[in-house]
């Protein structure tokens, strides 16, 4: 199925969980991830099973002033 | 006896908050810390980029959580509400509740929004946060923050990354005899001794990010800084002796 991540559409298998996506993109622990506008709390991930065309944004910590 | 400020029911002995934007590397922003004894550490929130991912030496591995408080800023915000969201955002990432609220719509000069700060950290105040938003040096403005409950302004010297020190003292003075929260002077710090300055004049710390993270010898200039700030603070406690219109002389005239 086709979701969009920070505006760009990736393909991924269907029914995969929130957790299983963080693993298979490398991302950190510190990520934290938007679902379709609604932050998506860190007990949730593993639950979260993502639909076709769910709109993602993923933030991480950076350096800044 | 120590000389401390207190600030969101902790007690930090540093004056010298760091910025850990514009580092050549993870390995430099460690020394840095290090170098400056700094306690107080801010982090900025991004979109990750897909095609470039690398967790390997993030800028999280340089920070100490025994020994530093995470302060993320809202960087890149340009309203109220993108700044709230990035620090609900920055909480559940697992940086704390400390925040750094930066407003800035207009990208040449950052120049902090104030109407949109003071929106922002009324309800980020609500919603638990230790709020500390970056303004201008408006008086007015800083007792507007102050009455919605944020635990200290953050008044500029001069804007973001400039390095021209500072620009606002007169307006910094009054801020300082006015505040009952402490003051934080932040951006536009260059020299250690724009940031002495901010200390003589009575700041209770200062930021620095730019001057410190760009310089040829991150370490040196991390120890500069913290020297600065030190001989800032110190004069101030030692009572600097006042500005004259006319000369004084240091031994007495007559007796030649």
């Amino acid at each position: 199925m086709n979701i969009f991540i920070n505006n760009e559409k990736q393909e991924t298998l269907d029914s995969i969980t929130v957790s299983d996506l963080i693993k298979q993109l490398g991302l950190s622990e510190t990520a934290v991830i938007e679902i379709n506008g609604e932050i998506l709390t860190k007990n949730k991930h593993q639950i979260t099973i993502l639909k076709n065309n769910d709109q993602l944004d993923i933030f991480e910590i950076t350096g800044g002033g | 006896m120590k000389d401390t400020f207190k600030l969101g029911n902790r007690e930090f002995k540093s004056r010298l908050l760091l910025g850990t934007g514009k580092y050549p590397s993870t390995q430099s922003l460690a020394e840095s810390i290090k170098e400056t004894e700094t306690e107080i550490v801010t982090v900025a929130l991004r979109r990750v980029n897909l095609k470039n991912i690398d967790n390997s030496k993030t800028i999280i591995s340089a920070i100490d959580n025994q020994k530093q408080i995470i302060l993320s800023n809202t960087s890149g915000a340009r309203d109220a509400k993108e700044a709230i969201r990035l620090a609900h955002l920055a909480r559940e990432a697992g940086a704390g509740k400390w925040i750094k609220i930066e407003v800035t719509p207009e990208p040449r000069y950052l120049m902090p929004d104030p109407v949109e700060t003071l929106i922002a950290s009324e309800q980020l105040v609500k919603d638990g946060f230790i709020v500390l938003p970056y303004m201008h040096a408006d008086p007015i403005l800083a007792k507007r923050l102050e009455d919605v409950g944020v635990q200290a302004v953050m008044p500029l010297g001069s804007p973001i990354g400039t390095n021209k020190g500072i620009k606002t003292e007169e307006f910094i003075k009054i801020i300082i005899e006015q505040s009952n929260i402490p003051v934080i002077v932040d951006a536009g710090l260059g020299a250690p001794s724009h940031a002495a300055y901010a200390m003589e004049l009575g700041a209770d710390a200062v930021l620095v990010n730019t001057a410190i993270a760009v310089a040829e010898n991150v370490a040196m200039m991390s120890r500069s800084f913290k020297l600065g700030v030190k001989a800032g603070r110190t004069a101030y406690l030692a009572g600097l002796a006042k500005i004259n219109f006319t000369a004084s002389a240091s031994s007495p005239r007559d007796f030649l």
